[in-house]
């Protein structure tokens, strides 16, 4: 898998193929793109705008935010590369003398560019009709948590693409993803939650994401950020051994 | 030529975002600095020899000073139309109350600036938190928060249907407090009733446990008040070490060792006259306030002040609790304003008028009130920054026309945070019901309007009764039947069927429209009882009628659901009545409807 052969700048220029393919494939699957935002703009124009005229729309921008960029991280990876996986283009990845990260590289990118979009739709319907009101360093932060926040998602999208069939992908995928996201507190206040399950947000990854949203506008619950921080890294340093552990045995499959 | 072309889009696409992230609207800059004068200042403990000038900066008094600061800040009037200077009070901080909902907004519009809070969900309490440390926020009042109380198994405060921990034995005493402490809750409130009380209300603690809390509290540099409602728990409380008694009692006149106890141990007292005075007496929620037509009270406020009279308790007993304020008082120990809003009898934040008129009845003169109401509790608790009108403070004031008697407040401008508060005591406006069918049992118990009917009990309280509901379509006339048990022993026993105007209970319907209710009833031969809730009123109104085993109609007028508010009506509960031994009941409902004022 180690090129010794190929120099710096062959490198970069894979790296920039791979992602301008991704980016390409992205572009031809409007069916893909349009649902990924529509969906958290929807709820938010829906619950944070119309249904709760509007008092909790701070909230909800976070709550629908740190819910929409979790799509694309679980979707364009998992569904993605199960399909991929089943096209038998993974294993002419593997073989090829292309470093794989140009691959995970092109992918992640265009993950980052989805939720990157759905986070200036959310800030404009924000700014423009739910009257949210945030200093500018605030909307950049929250920008930039949310953007960071979706890596442990990515990995995640990885692990599961790299170990369900190209058919069952999407529905299990939604079978964690809303959960997830419902759990976490991402869709009602956790305190409406009964309190087991309040228990058991504290386990997700998306409460913590959430948390860290929640912060950027002091409505977090109060626990020290780097709690929040280090939940998240540790489940993506778990996502990373797993997806390894995936993808080194679909190379022994091979052999 | 390609690498300048990726470049050059990135560079734009940088471009794009940074103007699209400037462009994102910011909130406006507080106005939170200013100069305020020439003013009579009462800072909290004395009225200042001459008229004063008061710089705010950033939302803290800046200077006081007898000439005007020499700076660019805008000047806010402070000058009566005949050229009398206005008076400059510290905002209110009402030492007793149990804040949920929109109550600190409540308090706010009332020119309650801080509040203490003793006993309410812990979940609220990191948010209120974050709150009171934002010195741009004009919205709400300051809470200081007790978080869960500390009570005995089904002792008080555990019949609220909150599910909370209780206390059992002394050596829990530490672990309970630092587990309080972890939840947010800024001092701890011990509820306690002395062996040595004639009527024993409900279990309690044991005067061992009420000394190891409070001793764990002050390890754990926490304050520790004592809710008490009699002279022999009082003693033991203060003996115990309390910093503070949440309550006064009116059970019997207070004895010279108490006095002296009491003055020793610098216990302060919040002896919340409001809401005994309401419970007992019952007369000044209506000549203070509910008689002056000028006044333009909300009608929930209306609805809440109106009579909760607890015709068990004799009226005169209410003389000793005014006896035992003006000993206390005489004899120097601290008092604290506080109303136990929103109990019976109260509102948030309108209740602190009652309350200084009820401290003036007890002798005390209407700046010694306002010093109860001001430095006083902020120096028992603590609160940083405020009760005062000083350099250094928060600008939490209130700028007053004219200073006599307690209701000028409400002609006052409320500042919090150095910005003026846009006051709306009038809480929102709910959806009217339209006269007609409640109903159609014939099919569906879904109501025609409102949220649902369902089956209610006090079990939700840890009461033991019960009740379940069958959709009876196909009697005549078609119905909803309850099937329950009547268990006495909560606080409020009750069985039977609720109809609740939204899913989440909070909201109301507007009634007002509406003139009677009228039903076909039939069941078990016995009394029942409908009671009536309005929104952030836990009494409700209750109207008893006769069931027998045939269908007859029956009325009832809205006006003789007295004590709530009818354009906020959340819930309505058809209830059987408690007997003393615990009794099965069939009852059955038909044809609820709604009639107009105009008898359409």
């Amino acid at each position: 898998m180690n090129n010794p052969w190929l120099s710096l700048s062959q490198r970069i220029a894979l790296y920039k193929t791979e992602a301008e393919m991704d980016l390409k494939t992205l572009w031809r699957t409007p069916g893909f793109i349009l649902p990924c935002l529509a969906f958290p703009v929807l709820f938010y124009l829906l619950f944070g705008v119309m249904l709760s005229k509007g008092q909790h729309a701070e909230y909800l921008l976070v709550s629908y935010a740190a819910f929409g960029v979790m799509g694309p991280a679980l979707f364009n990876f998992g569904a993605n590369v199960a399909t991929e996986r089943a096209q038998g283009w993974l294993t002419l990845k593997q073989i090829s003398p292309a470093p794989i990260g140009s691959w995970l590289f092109g992918k992640t990118l265009s993950c980052l560019l989805l939720a990157l979009l759905i986070i200036l739709l959310l800030f404009v319907c924000a700014g423009a009709i739910a009257g949210v009101r945030l200093y500018t360093s605030q909307w950049l932060q929250l920008a930039g948590v949310l953007l960071l926040g979706t890596i442990p998602f990515c990995l995640l999208g990885l692990t599961l693409g790299l170990t369900l069939s190209a058919k069952s992908a999407p529905a299990t995928i939604n079978l964690i993803y809303l959960p997830l996201a419902f759990l976490g507190g991402l869709w009602l206040p956790l305190q409406l939650l009964p309190s087991a399950l309040q228990q058991l947000a504290l386990v997700l990854p998306s409460y913590h994401l959430g948390q860290l949203g929640y912060a950027v506008i002091g409505k977090d619950r109060g626990e020290p950020f780097w709690v929040n921080v280090a939940v998240l890294v540790l489940y993506s340093l778990i996502f990373i051994w797993l997806a390894t552990r995936r993808f080194r045995a679909q190379s022994q499959d091979r052999r | 030529m390609t690498i300048s072309k990726t470049s050059g889009l990135s560079l734009a696409a940088v471009a794009a975002l940074s103007a699209f992230f400037l462009l994102l609207p910011e909130p406006k800059p507080p106005t939170n600095s200013f100069v305020l004068g020439p003013v009579q200042v009462f800072d909290g403990h004395q009225v200042l020899p001459e008229r004063q000038y008061i710089e705010v900066r950033q939302g803290f008094i800046h200077s006081i000073s007898k000439q005007r600061p020499d700076t660019e800040a805008p000047v806010v009037d402070s000058q009566n139309p005949d050229g009398s200077p206005q008076w400059l009070i510290p905002g209110l901080i009402d030492a007793h109350v149990h804040s949920w909902g929109n109550a600190q907004q409540q308090q706010l519009s009332f020119g309650v600036t801080s509040a203490i809070d003793l006993f309410s969900a812990v979940a609220q309490l990191p948010e209120r938190k974050t709150s009171r440390d934002d010195i741009t926020q004009a919205q709400q009042s300051d809470l200081w928060s007790a978080g869960t109380l500390v009570t005995a198994p089904k002792g008080h405060g555990t019949q609220y249907g909150m599910h909370i921990p209780v206390f059992n034995a002394p050596d829990e005493a530490d672990a309970f407090v630092a587990a309080r402490k972890a939840e947010g809750s800024d001092f701890i409130k011990i509820v306690y009733q002395s062996e040595r009380a004639i009527y024993k209300s409900m279990p309690s603690i044991s005067r061992n446990s009420l000394q190891a809390v409070i001793a764990a509290a002050h390890r754990q540099q926490l304050k520790a008040v004592v809710h008490i409602a009699e002279q022999a728990s009082a003693m033991d409380a203060v003996e115990a070490g309390a910093d503070g008694l949440v309550h006064s009692f009116f059970d019997s006149r207070i004895n010279d060792r108490l006095l002296q106890a009491l003055k020793r141990h610098d216990v302060f007292v919040i002896p919340t006259m409001t809401v005994y005075e309401a419970a007992v007496r019952g007369v000044s929620a209506q000549q203070v306030l509910l008689d002056q037509t000028a006044l333009d009270l909300p009608v929930a406020a209306r609805a809440a002040l109106s009579s909760s009279r607890n015709p068990r308790i004799p009226a005169a007993l209410y003389q000793n609790l005014i006896d035992n304020t003006r000993a206390m008082h005489q004899a120097g120990i601290r008092l604290l304003a506080g109303t136990d809003a929103p109990n019976a009898g109260t509102y948030h934040g309108l209740s602190m008028v009652l309350e200084l008129t009820l401290l003036q009845e007890a002798g005390l003169s209407l700046l010694e009130a306002l010093h109860c109401a001001t430095a006083a509790p902020a120096q028992a608790f603590d609160l940083p920054k405020r009760g005062r009108i000083a350099v250094g403070q928060r600008a939490d004031f209130l700028l007053m026309p004219r200073l006599q008697q307690p209701t000028d407040l409400l002609s006052a401008q409320v500042f919090k945070n150095g910005q003026r508060v846009d006051i709306n005591r009038h809480p929102p406006q709910r959806p009217a019901v339209k006269a007609g069918a409640l109903a159609d049992f014939s099919h569906s118990d879904q109501p025609l309007q409102g949220a649902a009917f369902a089956a209610s009990s006090d079990q939700m309280m840890q009461g033991k009764s019960s009740a379940s509901l069958t959709l009876q379509p196909q009697n005549s006339p078609a119905s909803l039947q309850v099937n329950g048990k009547l268990v006495p022993g909560a606080a409020y026993p009750w069985a039977g069927v609720a109809w609740s105007a939204a899913a989440d209970y909070q909201q109301g319907l507007d009634f007002s429209a509406i003139s009677r209710l009228q039903f076909q009833v039939r069941g078990s031969a016995g009394t029942y009882r409908l009671l009536a809730f309005s929104e952030g009123n836990q009494r409700p109104a209750e109207v008893s009628f006769a069931v027998t085993a045939d269908w007859q109609p029956l009325e009832i007028s809205l006006s003789q659901l007295s004590g709530i508010d009818p354009s906020r009506l959340s819930m309505l509960v058809w209830t059987a009545n408690p007997t003393p031994q615990a009794h099965d009941f069939t009852l059955e409902l038909a044809e609820i409807k709604l009639l107009a004022n105009s008898g359409q």
